[in-house]
């Protein structure tokens, strides 16, 4: 054995034990855990004030717009907590706790019941009446996956979009727009349509642009603290593969678009020949996780915020191009005032 | 002269010492305990040790990308494992196969984690033979290892499943001790193996899975381990135990890994008994 493998060999050795000592010394004191709640009222409560605590993402942005003081809310929230308190009463404070966060994207799952705000639609104008959009729809319109499409009488393209949530693959939607190529112009109806994939929501709105966008910025969270968020990293919106639509095409917005549709909608905007027309978008802007408590219930949670092309919060939702709002005088003469506006805005375009 | 290699298969029929050899030309100088085999002269030692194992136990989960809950349940492992000794020097080399499945439950009950896992390790051990207590071995080393795996949470949405992958390079010890009851030859062995450095896979706290593979978003997602953020180890105890022409193998494995990157907090705590067999696999130079 040679001398200097010798000396690597005792080299190594020495390294060895000092890699020993400092693992044993680690090993022993570091025990990787996480504080666990115990089943009771006050257990259940602690575990879901920190979960949403630690890792709900609009803490800071609903502070400065809404006054929420979450550290006040465990206060105020915890003096309604009893020791004898059962689960129907238990859920009650708990799904209270949750509805100061006014956000649709939060609920809590328990098995004989499901917390939700949903105040961010109900609170407001539907601009929708589902007879209506039947009638337009007529009997023998197309399916495509989740679209579902035909010609109206003035030669535009109407396509319902009511979920993000079935598969919605580039080959369908180039069907779509392939069948009404012909057309003067498309309205993309997505009223009423809760959210879903933000891929599904991606890969239609792809379908609008010759180019690649800038539509908005994504951050996540990087610890426990309100603010802890890393760098606005920009989102970009890539051209379809497939057929692209090149004429004039107006999206049909009311407060029930959230989440996914919230994105569809931020996406549109940047597309050239896109007009967003109708009421406010509901919002959603967080992407959701799910988190659980010590007695099984399930809570979901906005963890990371998403933003429009200038940097802005759409947690609250995101403006028309046109505000155009139902008129129920048409809708007692069989006219969807939202789909009639975009009618006659795709053929002033034509003129 | 040219030489020519037979690989002798002497698994079930390989024996152990309480048969004296009946060796031949061809299939010679394969019995024998692994240690007694590891440490043969040097015209002998061309022996692998291979082992195979089953086992049940329990297995304890943490992962606070999905739940803040501790998970306890049962877990399968298998091992597979082959001790190779060097021609000319006291140097071994060892390949370890780690395979494991599980499913666990919170404390309310709710069965909702499913994990699974693949390791990989490449050891080399310096071996030393202490003169004050013959039939022990000693051992001294390093293994270069892999893993993936995964954990995944049955009711979460944009969060429900953790990948893991990481790469590390363990110190490990081991010791081996030959010994008699009766006329037989057992063997009893202890390896322990610690991480010391290493890189993994992790999201940031918050991060989905969308932001990093669809779209492409990094955010320290790669991340350097140590017993510092990564305080690991695991111990294999076992004995091997003569049965007919057989050697059976038990064993305990205690397999701790954990994390602390990001801001997620991991760890998978298992506890299984094991049991095999032992094959020794000869290259006999004609």
């Amino acid at each position: 054995m040679s001398a200097t493998f010798r000396y690597i060999r005792e080299r190594y050795k020495s390294f060895l034990k000092v890699l020993f000592a400092t693992a044993c010394t680690l090993l022993l004191g570091s025990c990787v855990s996480e504080e666990q709640f115990e089943d009771t009222p006050q257990g259940n409560f602690e575990a879901l004030w920190k979960i949403i605590d630690e890792h709900y993402c609009f803490l800071t942005y609903k502070k400065d717009t809404l006054g929420l003081d979450w550290d006040e809310v465990h206060t105020r929230y915890s003096n309604r907590l009893s020791t004898d308190m059962n689960r129907s009463q238990l859920f009650e404070v708990l799904a209270d706790m949750l509805s100061e966060l006014r956000d649709g994207h939060v609920n809590l799952y328990a098995a004989h019941d499901l917390s939700r705000y949903w105040s961010w639609y109900e609170d407001y104008p539907s601009n929708f009446n589902q007879d209506l959009q039947d009638e337009y729809l007529g009997k023998s319109y197309l399916i495509a996956s989740s679209l579902q499409y035909r010609i109206l009488e003035d030669n535009i393209g109407y396509v319902v979009c009511q979920s993000f949530s079935s598969g919605l693959g580039d080959g369908n939607i180039s069907e779509v727009l392939n069948y009404l190529r012909l057309c003067n112009g498309i309205i993309i109806d997505v009223r009423e349509n809760g959210g879903g994939s933000l891929e599904n929501a991606e890969r239609l709105a792809s379908h609008f642009t010759n180019e690649s966008l800038l539509v908005g910025y994504l951050q996540h969270k990087t610890g426990i603290g309100h603010d802890d968020f890393s760098s606005m990293t920009a989102e970009y919106l890539e051209p379809s593969d497939g057929v692209r639509w090149q004429k004039n095409a107006i999206v049909l917005t009311n407060r029930h678009c959230y989440s996914a549709t919230n994105a569809f909608v931020r996406d549109m905007k940047q597309c050239a020949k896109v007009t967003v027309l109708g009421d406010n978008t509901g919002g959603g802007s967080g992407m959701p996780f799910f988190s659980e408590l010590p007695n099984g219930w399930s809570v979901r949670f906005s963890a990371c915020p998403m933003f429009d092309a200038d940097g802005n919060q759409i947690e609250f939702g995101i403006q028309p191009d046109i505000n155009v709002q139902l008129d129920s005088a048409d809708v007692a003469s069989g006219h969807d005032t939202l789909i009639e506006a975009a009618r006659r805005l795709l053929a002033s375009h034509n003129d | 002269m040219v030489s020519k290699f037979l690989l002798c298969v002497l698994a079930a029929a390989s024996g152990l010492p309480q048969h004296e050899p009946e060796t031949t030309e061809s299939d010679t100088i394969v019995s024998g305990t692994p240690s007694e085999l590891l440490t043969a002269p040097d015209d002998q030692n061309r022996i692998s040790v291979h082992s195979t194992m089953f086992g049940l136990g329990s297995v304890r989960h943490l992962d606070t990308y999905l739940s803040p809950l501790n998970y306890k349940g049962e877990q399968l492992e298998f091992l597979h494992e082959t001790l190779r000794p060097s021609r000319r020097s006291n140097l071994s080399i060892q390949t370890i196969w780690q395979a494991n499945l599980s499913q666990a439950s919170n404390e309310a009950g709710k069965r909702n984690l499913i994990g699974g896992g693949v390791t990989f390790d490449l050891g080399l051990h310096y071996n030393w033979h202490p003169q004050f207590l013959p039939g022990l071995r000693l051992m001294i080393g390093g293994l270069a290892g892999a893993d993936v795996g995964f954990l995944y949470h049955t009711r979460n949405g944009n969060n429900p499943v953790q990948a893991l992958a990481s790469m590390r390079l363990s110190a490990s010890i081991a010791a081996t001790y030959d010994f008699h009851i009766g006329k037989r030859r057992f063997a009893a062995r202890y390896q322990g193996d610690f991480p010391m450095i290493g890189l993994m896979f992790s999201p940031q706290y918050g991060q989905s899975y969308y932001e990093i593979f669809s779209l492409g978003h990094y955010d320290h997602n790669l991340v350097f381990t140590y017993p510092g953020n990564a305080p690991s180890m695991r111990h294999i105890v076992s004995l091997d135990i003569p049965i007919g022409h057989t050697t059976l193998r038990a064993s305990y494995l205690c397999d701790m890994r954990q994390t602390n990157v990001n801001s997620l907090r991991h760890h998978s705590y298992t506890h299984a008994f094991m049991i095999g067999w032992v094959r020794r696999l000869a290259r006999i130079r004609d």
